[in-house]
């Protein structure tokens, strides 16, 4: 068998009357598919305006959440605690230093944190019943 | 605008630009190098059916790419490029799938039948040819099919495939021993 007997012969028509109607098929199916794309972009765009409206109702509500929550409560903070906070509130860095030197003995004192406490409050209560 | 089969196809590349002509022009476009495209994808051993279908995926493809055409090849050339990549494509899916059911490749492996004149019949001729044929590298298989089938000049391949006519005469040279090789041992 050689090749040359048969170049050429080869027969690569298609079936009769098949451009008759190619270019419509094509047409049809770049249509086809544009359908289909502008469809999906359409379904993108959708699922892109719900996630965004879901991130927006979320932050939302996270905010209102927190706006909407009491003051922390410590139900534990004990006298002495509260005296002791008390005290560094109301004074200054400078006021506080003068608590720590005993103006009888002219010598400096040191207070234990529960003395350092009942301390300010008394000084409070006095300087209260003093306005009085 | 009126556009006819006379039109250029430089003219008709200009004029694509305009969405209000595209269609028009794009059949004519169609219609001037279907058969020529039919005729080439054909002969890279498919049935019509796959022919039908690459030679569809072609228009297609050039219908989204030709507002980007930049007329560096002529239009043929461009058209030509695009049937070869989506038929090697077409060839390459089909070997794998033909690694997952050997029955349904079968179907993509004919040549059409052939005139013989002598005491064998077409389709024996085709066949052989065909397993032939498959022995062949991919580029040779393509250098060959366009030289033997569809008997161009290799000025033209040389620029379609971007290759020099020297290497191309030479490609087709190997492929056409190795073909005749296997049809003397066989």
């Amino acid at each position: 068998m050689k090749l040359d007997d048969y170049k050429g012969k080869f027969n690569f028509n298609p079936p009769e009357g098949y451009f008759d109607t190619f270019a419509d098929r094509v047409m049809e199916r770049i249509a086809q598919e544009d359908k289909r794309k502008s469809a999906s972009r359409g379904r993108i765009l959708k699922l892109a305006a719900w996630i965004t409206s879901a991130a927006a109702v979320i932050l939302a509500g996270i905010f209102i959440f927190k706006e909407q929550q009491p003051a922390p409560v410590h139900e534990n903070v004990t006298y002495e605690d509260y005296a002791t906070y008390s005290l560094i509130e109301s004074s200054s860095t400078y006021s506080l230093c003068d608590y720590f030197y005993d103006n009888s003995t002219a010598q400096e004192v040191t207070y234990s944190a529960s003395e350092f406490a009942d301390y300010g409050f008394r000084l409070t209560g006095d300087m209260i019943i003093e306005e009085y | 605008m009126l556009f006819t089969e006379n039109t250029s196809d430089e003219e008709l590349v200009r004029q694509f630009a305009d969405e209000a002509n595209r269609e028009s022009i794009f059949r004519i476009i169609m219609k001037r190098y279907g058969a020529k495209l039919y005729a080439h994808v054909r002969s890279f051993f498919v049935t019509h059916e796959e022919a039908d279908d690459i030679v569809q995926n072609t228009f297609v493809k050039a219908w989204r790419s030709l507002p980007r055409f930049r007329a560096e090849a002529s239009l043929y050339t461009w058209l030509y490029k695009i049937s070869t990549n989506e038929t090697l494509t077409f060839i390459r899916n089909r070997k794998n799938k033909a690694t997952v059911s050997l029955d349904d490749d079968d179907q993509y492996l004919q040549l059409p039948s052939v005139e013989t004149g002598t005491h064998r019949s077409g389709e024996y001729i085709a066949a052989k040819l065909k397993a032939a044929i498959e022995q062949l590298p991919e580029k040779q298989r393509i250098v060959f099919n366009m030289k033997y089938f569809e008997e161009m000049k290799y000025e033209e391949m040389s620029e379609i495939l971007g290759t020099s006519v020297g290497a191309l005469k030479a490609s087709y040279h190997f492929a056409a021993k190795k073909i005749e090789n296997y049809l003397e041992n066989d």
